[in-house]
């Protein structure tokens, strides 16, 4: 479950920086179409590791339900920390 | 949408409120029933441990409470061994005979407890969730419908707050209101699914309940006809002859054998949670054992049954239909008793979020209403009663349960063993608390009452933290000796609290001198053209 937490919170994270409101951080010496591409990959790769997490904890040496009990609960934690996180640097 | 939003929030925000942060602290139900039975000491481990429990496990354990029984509960008709688990480190056996019921439990040396203290622990928490301290008087109607009135709310809450994933991880700083607007949209959608999933289950499993009409029309005894017929039970025991061997002697119950089949089953450690043994000393006695939740999410784990006295595997449970499957899946989803530490601390600060998104809601609303109130009527004094009320309750429902769960804590350190209805009187002291908690706020300015009942709080807590510490003092160094983390992390836990407290109300000081700094320059503001026109 440690490797499917820090898939997971990798992948919010990158959500959050990929957001119009964040994206300004990573892309703020890019011009306009350059800053669409690194929104769009990094908004792509957000949800391939949210995806990957999810195969990792339906793969854990857990019963099924448990595991996707396990995912959901830390996909809410993460968007908590990641917010918390991402607006303090503000 | 947005109006039934607003107003199935403020109608049940307040009961929901309280049922969200009993039903969080249930999450922990055995273990804060375990800190306050300080009689009880670390039975079952993780590791194989010296001592001579830990030596032999569950085994020995069994091995007891059988010898036990045997030598104390003759005539009863069946026997129930309960063993300790991680959580609770309760071990102990049940027999009736006749009309009584016996109880007896024991340390982990197998020497029965011959005091323990008399408490609801936190199974108070737990019922007060679903039942509002109001069983058999409609409370858990009223449960049910805040869930359903909860499950609406977070439907119509998405579109009130659609413009929220535009802007999502948005949090904006500076004004109070803002922040607090964003956080409850924030902690909605992180809550979502937590909170879908928690109004859903607690709904299914009363489902028959506030539905009755279909069991009343098709079972003879409505929602209990329902029951038998969907749970699957073990055939009746017919008549039998003592068990009896060929020295004229009474047998011994043969679990050495179905604990060795069992080890080759079930093989998690500690698998036994509870085994009943149906008609002792017969000879077709049964003996069932059920494992432990540990690896399901419903709330029925395996039962596996054997002959007592030959130790042969018997036929068990049939298995259960749909439906049922269905519901104890849900029932076992909102317990949550599958879940390991992590995942269970994981829960709870999901439980606590979806307490502060009731909260933060209630606060939203009020502090709106009052300033676009304040705007349009500057000229006059007070506020209308509707939002008085709104915010006294606030303060009452908010502040007032937090003083209140720690009192109940307190009290339960602080009378004494011998009291009679000690219990009872555990829980008098948190409606009491609760009651003059409604009564502060309601006699002071609310600002006033904030501040004041969050330091009352802090001060709870604090002094929670030192009793939890001090009381009795030779459990907390038996704890340091054992390294038992669950008992020690209380104190931790509510010397958090009482730190949180303080800076709430340390935050809440420099917000109340800063209103009375505004009411002054406000009221010099008005002073100094009355003065002009006086002299004029």
């Amino acid at each position: 479950m440690v490797s499917v937490s820090i898939l997971v919170i990798l992948g919010i994270a990158l959500l959050a920086i990929a957001s119009d409101k964040h994206v300004k951080r990573v892309a703020s010496k890019f011009n306009r179409k350059r800053r669409a591409v690194v929104q769009t990959t990094t908004r792509v790769s957000g949800w391939l590791l949210l995806g990957g997490s999810l195969l990792a904890a339906v793969y854990a040496p857990l019963p099924l339900s448990i595991s996707l009990v396990w995912w959901f609960t830390l996909v809410g934690c993460a968007i908590l920390l990641v917010a918390l996180v991402i607006n303090k640097g503000n | 949408m947005i109006w039934l939003h607003t107003y199935l929030g403020l109608i049940t925000g307040w009961l929901l409120f309280a049922i969200f942060v009993m039903g969080t602290l249930s999450y922990f139900t055995p273990e804060i029933t375990y800190w306050m039975m300080p009689e009880r000491q670390v039975i079952a481990g993780d590791k194989p441990q010296q001592d001579q429990v830990h030596a032999h496990g569950q085994r020995y354990q069994v091995e007891k409470s059988i010898g036990y029984l045997e030598a104390n509960a003759t005539n009863a008709t069946s026997w129930r061994v309960y063993l300790p688990t991680q959580r609770d480190h309760h071990w102990y056996v049940q027999w009736s005979e006749g009309k009584t019921r016996h109880l007896v439990s024991f340390n982990k040396d197998a020497i029965p407890i011959e005091t323990s203290t008399d408490t609801k622990g936190g199974l108070f928490f737990r019922n007060f969730h679903y039942t509002l301290q109001l069983r058999g008087y409609g409370g858990r109607y009223i449960a049910g419908v805040a869930a359903m009135a909860m499950l609406l709310a977070l439907f119509t809450g998405i579109y009130t707050h659609r413009r929220f994933f535009k802007d999502f991880f948005t949090l904006r700083k500076g004004k109070v209101t803002k922040w607090t607007t964003d956080f409850h949209a924030l902690i909605g959608i992180v809550t979502l699914p937590f909170c879908l999933m928690i109004c859903i289950s607690a709904i299914m499993i009363y489902a028959i309940m506030y539905m009755p009409f279909s069991a009343n029309m098709h079972f003879e005894n409505g929602e209990r006809g329902v029951n038998k017929a969907i749970i699957p039970s073990l055939p009746a025991l017919g008549e039998s002859t003592q068990a009896i061997d060929k020295r004229g002697m009474k047998k011994d119950i043969l679990y050495s054998t179905i604990l060795a089949d069992l080890k080759i089953k079930w093989q998690e450690p500690n698998a036994i949670k509870r085994i009943t043994i149906e008609s002792p000393f017969r000879e077709n006695s049964r003996f069932i054992i059920e494992r432990t939740k540990s690896l399901t999410v419903s709330n029925r784990a395996e039962r596996l049954v054997y002959s007592s006295y030959t130790g042969t595997p018997l036929e068990g449970y049939a298995d259960e239909s749909a439906p049922a499957t269905f519901r104890r899946i849900m029932y076992g989803l909102h317990q949550a008793n599958f879940a390991t530490i992590g995942l269970r601390w994981l829960l709870f600060v999901l439980g606590a979020l979806g307490s502060a998104l009731i909260s933060t809601g209630l606060i939203i609303w009020v502090n709106q209403r009052k300033t676009a109130y304040l705007n349009a009527n500057s000229h006059q004094l007070g506020l209308p009663l509707s939002l008085r009320i709104m915010e006294k309750g606030n303060i009452a429902t908010i502040m007032g349960l937090a003083i209140a769960t720690s009192v109940f804590l307190l009290v339960n350190r602080l009378l004494p063993a011998d009291m009679a209805n000690r219990a009872d009187m555990e829980v008098n002291a948190f409606f009491v608390v609760w009651l003059c908690s409604i009564g502060h706020a309601i006699i002071r300015p609310s600002k006033n009452a904030w501040y004041e009942q969050t330091c009352i709080a802090a001060l709870c807590y604090l002094a929670l933290a030192v009793v939890s510490f001090s009381i009795p003092f030779e459990r907390t160094l038996d704890a340091l000796a054992t390294l038992d983390i669950t008992y020690l992390s209380f104190t931790v836990v509510f010397a958090l609290c009482g730190v949180g407290f303080i800076t709430l109300a340390r935050w809440l000081k420099v917000r109340l001198v800063q209103t009375s700094d505004r009411y002054d320059l406000n009221a010099k503001s008005v002073d100094v053209p009355n003065i002009k026109a006086r002299k004029r």
